[in-house]
C-alpha cells in the first residue's frame, strides 16, 4: 500500500514533468481551439470533475460487480468519463478541433508509471491477472503464478510514448489533428486485451465492465479518426 | 490589484468547494494524528496532504477576497483541492477495503 502510494506520487510528478516538457518543447500553450483563459480554466475543471467522478463510480462499480465491497478508483473509468465530459463541453463551447493531444504525453507517463505501483501492491489492489503457466508469471503472495497485466500495460504505454516522441517532430500536423484519437485507440485496444486476463466478473458475455468501456472508447476513436482524416487531409 | 467581477452563483460554488476542501483537510488531519506514531511513512504522506490543502485553501481564499485573479482560475484550484487532491491522496486502486471497517490509511 505504502509502495503503491509512493509510486503513485512518482507517476503524478513524472506525468506533470513530461507534460510541461512536451508543451514547452513544441510551444503548446493551450489545447487547440481553446483561446480564452477563462474557457481554458473551465475546460480543465470539467475534465477534472469527469476524471474524478468516472474513476470513483466506474472503479467502484467494477468492484461491486466482482463481488467485493469497498470503494475503488479506475484510470480507465476516469479517462472514459473525462472524454465524455470534454466532448460535452466542446459541443456547447463550439470547439470542433481535437484538444486532447495537449494531455497525452503526461497521461501516458502517468499510466505507465502508475501501473508499476499497482504491480507492487499485489493482491491488495485487485489489479492482478489470472493464473498462468508462462515463465514470466508472478506469485503475488497466494502461491499462484499470475499474469503481471499491470506491467503489460506499462510496456505498451512506454512503447506508445516512444512512437509519439519520435513521430511528433516529423508529423506535427497529424499528431495535433489525430494524435489524441490514436492514443485512445491504443489505450483502449490494449486494455481490452489485458482485461481478458483479469479475474473481473462478466457483465455482457464475454465482456466485463471495463471491456465494455474499452469498446465504447474504441468506437469513439475510430469515428473521430475517420471524421478528422478529411480535415487533416 | 486588478478588479475582477465574480458572479453570485459561481462565488457560491467556489465557497461550497472551499468547504469541501476544508473537510478534506480535517479528514487528513485526523489521519495524520492517527498515523504519525505507528505508521510514520503514512504520517509523512498525510502531513504533506494537509500542507498542500492548507496552502491551496489559504491562497484561493486570499485571491477571492482581493479579487485579483479570474474566478475561473480560482474554481479550478479549489476543485483540485476539493476532489483532485483527495483522489491522489488516497493512494492505490482500492480506497476502502470494506465500508464497514472504514478507511485503510495505515500502510
Amino acid at each position: 500500500m505504502t509502495l503503491h502510494l509512493i509510486v503513485d506520487l512518482l507517476a503524478l510528478i513524472s506525468g506533470v514533468l513530461m507534460s510541461i516538457w512536451f508543451r514547452r518543447q513544441y510551444g503548446l500553450e493551450r489545447p487547440r481551439g481553446i483561446n480564452q483563459e477563462a474557457q481554458h480554466h473551465y475546460y480543465l475543471l470539467v475534465l477534472l470533475l469527469g476524471l474524478v467522478a468516472g474513476s470513483l463510480l466506474l472503479g467502484t462499480l467494477n468492484l461491486r460487480l466482482s463481488g467485493q465491497a469497498g470503494l475503488a478508483k479506475s484510470m480507465l473509468g476516469g479517462v472514459f468519463a473525462a472524454i465524455v465530459a470534454a466532448e460535452i463541453f466542446k459541443y456547447f463551447a463550439g470547439i470542433r478541433q481535437s484538444t486532447g493531444l495537449y494531455f497525452v504525453p503526461g497521461l501516458v507517463v502517468l499510466i505507465a508509471v502508475g501501473r508499476i505501483g499497482c504491480f507492487f501492491a499485489g493482491l491488495d489492489d485487485f489489479t492482478y491477472g489470472i493464473e498462468t503457466q508462462l515463465p514470466w508469471g508472478v506469485d503475488f503472495g497466494d502461491g499462484l503464478k499470475r499474469h503481471p497485466v499491470q506491467l503489460y500495460e506499462t510496456f505498451v504505454m512506454f512503447a506508445f510514448l516512444g512512437v509519439l516522441l519520435i513521430g511528433y517532430p516529423k508529423h506535427p500536423a497529424f499528431w495535433q489533428a489525430q494524435g489524441f484519437y490514436v492514443f485512445v485507440l491504443v489505450y483502449a485496444g490494449q486494455r481490452l486485451i489485458w482485461e481478458f486476463l483479469k479475474p473481473y466478473s462478466i457483465v455482457l458475455p464475454p465482456f466485463n465492465l471495463f471491456q465494455l468501456l474499452c469498446l465504447g472508447l474504441l468506437g469513439y476513436a475510430v469515428v473521430m479518426l475517420l471524421k478528422t482524416r478529411k480535415a487533416y487531409g | 490589484m486588478s478588479e475582477n467581477t465574480y458572479s453570485i452563483g459561481l462565488s457560491l460554488l467556489f465557497w461550497l468547494l472551499w468547504v469541501v476542501g476544508l473537510l478534506v483537510l480535517l479528514l487528513f488531519g485526523f489521519f495524520l494524528l492517527a498515523t504519525v506514531v505507528d505508521a510514520p511513512v503514512m504520517g509523512v504522506w498525510n502531513g504533506l496532504v494537509v500542507l498542500a490543502e492548507i496552502f491551496v485553501l489559504f491562497k484561493t481564499a486570499r485571491h477571492f477576497v482581493r479579487k485579483d485573479l479570474p474566478l475561473s482560475k480560482l474554481l479550478l484550484w479549489i476543485a483540485l483541492a476539493a476532489v483532485g487532491l483527495p483522489l491522489v491522496a488516497f493512494g492505490g486502486c482500492l480506497l476502502l477495503d470494506d465500508l464497514q471497517f472504514g478507511l485503510r490509511f495505515a500502510g
